[in-house]
């Protein structure tokens, strides 16, 4: 008598990468996000559309679209409030100081993600994602391979690999190919290349770990269209020299994970991760973060979390003025920093099928600017 | 091979925590909302990520499909 | 081939029982298999979604079937007994679960059938496993007819 078997899997799946657990769903949410100082703002709703087919194939779909207005960090005229440059006037060194100028955006991201499940029950997640901004977009397409080791899936290794073909609109203001006083802006690239290897192990029935490994690769525009630079102080005249900020045209990162997901007790869990990112702009970076949720009767499920950045400073990267570098940039995100995040959340049940999350974040980054949000959403099971 | 490759390997990284073979019918607390990223709201975590790679000098770790940003 | 493999794998469960296996007289009492009848045995529980999405196609199959011939038999082997009363509760209620169920938390009964995933199919035929399905599959209901089909002849 033959046997017939179908592979079996965890139908309930639960490691972190897979999506294949039996999910049909509506999300929304909306998020107010606000910066100290009269920084930026940003309002921004969003959808998740997620839908089984059979067991064996799912499709997520997701769309968010970012209202962006407020002030954005630079070398500014003190007297026009403009971003100054120079473009062969003459800017007197107290004419420029570093400070928001206004300016604004709306950027519209949307996402496809569809897994399928093997007759091994390992899975193979292909997505596509593009974003447009005034002038930013970027597309990318990604394939993630999810593999079971072992036949009662405690083990898995995952491979994630994506490319990202983006578009930067950048003005000529130092590209003989365009004219430099004529305002007119041309397309610059930026491709990325990044991959992920994740290996995950469930330890025992109440908790699992996962390290992972990744590398990523840009190359291209690198720079900021909006950030310049000082560079070539006269002390006899003080006269400055503002131009648009030069980081490299490459850029090659390394960095690794490790997480452990452990409920603590039948009502409490707690989720916390360490990354350490490293590349050739210099700059490495320690983030640590831990969450922690409460199971409140059968409905409430509160949580709490922390996180912890350090990065240390890009080598071209200076506050004040440059002479004649090749690279410089006065971008406040190439500084040496910490940064600290705060949350709490809550998420109530009410109805089976539908339930709504509350959240209150907090973000301080050091010497710069902290940052308040909050965010509303509901999520429909059907 | 492979397998006891990685079984040293998980001893390696996950060191005091002894491994026990979960089986299937075992994994009710593993299958909850709580013991996922995010407690599984996968829309708040993209946000938060857009934030941290716009405003931080780092990215990566989250998974590759994280989709591009204007955050030059 | 594919008894070969099958073989191996169930070899691997070490202690659940394999193909041809006679049903201990302690489980058999438990599930209340006392006759030669062919038993569908279905493992459930209320934290597995896929086990509650092939739910309603298993009970279809017992609409169908003549049960002095087939007999179907859940078993939630959820740890909470609550949690198992309240969900076979809302499945009835919704006509999605109509065959009779056994409790399982203190997981006796499925640690003896030692299934390698879940939902879990066991088949048994004279109080011996013939034949099982893991995993979650589509249309559950058209491959339980299927495999009685042949396991009846």
């Amino acid at each position: 008598m033959q046997l017939k078997t179908k592979l079996s899997i965890l139908a309930c799946s639960l490691l972190a990468a897979s999506s294949l657990s039996a999910e049909d769903y509506v999300s929304v949410q909306f998020v107010q996000y606000d910066e100290s100082d009269d920084r930026a703002s940003v309002s921004s709703p969003s959808i998740e559309f997620s839908k089984d087919f059979g067991v064996d194939y799912n499709l997520k779909l997701g769309l968010v679209a970012d209202s962006i207005s407020g002030g954005s960090p630079t070398w500014f005229d003190t007297t026009s409030g403009a971003s100054a440059y120079s473009r062969g006037e003459d800017i007197h060194m107290d004419d420029v100081a570093y400070g928001n100028v206004e300016y604004d955006d709306n950027r519209v991201a949307g996402s496809a993600l569809f897994t399928t499940r093997f007759a091994s029950r390992d899975e193979l997640a292909i997505g596509v994602n593009f974003s447009t901004e005034n002038d930013y977009r970027a597309r990318e397409l990604s394939a993630e391979y999810l593999y079971y080791l072992g036949s009662s899936k405690n083990q898995s290794l995952s491979l994630g690999l994506s490319y990202q073909a983006n578009e930067v609109q950048v003005e000529c203001i130092e590209n003989e190919a365009c004219d430099a006083n004529s305002g007119a802006s041309q397309t610059m690239d930026v491709d990325v290349i990044s991959a992920e290897l994740g290996f995950t192990q469930i330890l025992n029935q109440d908790s699992l770990a996962k390290v992972s490994f990744f590398y990523i690769s840009e190359d291209g525009y690198l720079s900021n269209p909006y950030m310049n630079v000082v560079r070539s102080y006269n002390p006899n005249s003080s006269i400055v020299d503002v131009v648009a900020e030069n980081k490299p045209d490459k850029r090659t990162a390394y960095g690794a994970t490790a997480q452990y997901i452990v409920a603590i007790t039948d009502t409490i869990s707690s989720n916390s991760t360490y990354r350490f990112y490293d590349d050739d702009w210099d700059i490495m970076s320690h983030t640590i973060s831990s969450e922690l949720y409460y199971e409140l009767g059968k409905s409430w499920i509160l949580g709490a979390g922390l996180r912890y950045y350090t990065q240390s400073e890009a080598e071209f990267y200076r506050a004040g003025f440059f002479g004649d570098e090749t690279y410089a940039s006065s971008d406040e995100r190439m500084r040496d920093f910490d940064a600290w995040g705060y949350k709490v959340n809550a998420d109530y049940k009410i109805l089976p099928s539908l339930s709504m999350n509350v959240g209150l974040n907090f973000y301080d980054q050091q010497d710069t600017f902290n940052a308040t949000y909050y965010n509303i959403g509901l999520k429909y099971s059907f | 091979m492979i397998k006891a490759t990685l079984v040293m390997l998980s001893v390696l990284l996950f060191g005091g925590c002894s491994i026990k073979d979960v089986q299937p019918w075992e994994k009710e607390t593993l299958a909850k909302d709580t013991m996922k990223n995010a407690a599984g709201n996968t829309l708040m975590t993209k946000f938060e990520n857009h934030i941290y790679f716009s405003k931080e000098g780092s990215k990566g770790g989250g998974g590759v499909a994280g989709g591009g940003c204007g955050c030059n | 081939m594919r008894s070969i493999i099958l073989t191996l794998l169930l070899s691997t469960l070490l202690f659940g029982y394999q193909q041809g296996d006679t049903i201990s007289q302690n489980i058999q009492d438990k599930l209340s298999i006392k006759e030669d009848k062919i038993y569908i045995i279905d493992f459930f529980a209320s934290w597995c979604a896929s086990c509650e999405k092939e739910i309603p196609y298993i009970s279809k199959v017992h609409q169908q079937v003549d049960s002095r011939q087939v007999e179907i038999i859940g078993v939630d082997v959820d740890k909470n007994i609550e949690n198992a009363k309240a969900f076979q509760k809302e499945l009835k209620e919704r006509n999605a679960l109509t065959f009779r169920v056994v409790n399982d938390p203190e997981n006796n009964i499925i640690k003896a059938f030692k299934p390698i995933g879940m939902p879990a199919l066991f088949y048994v035929k004279d109080k011996k496993v013939v034949d099982a399905v893991f995993g979650a599959v589509d249309n559950i209901d058209e491959v339980i007819m299927a495999d009685l089909k042949r396991l009846q002849k």
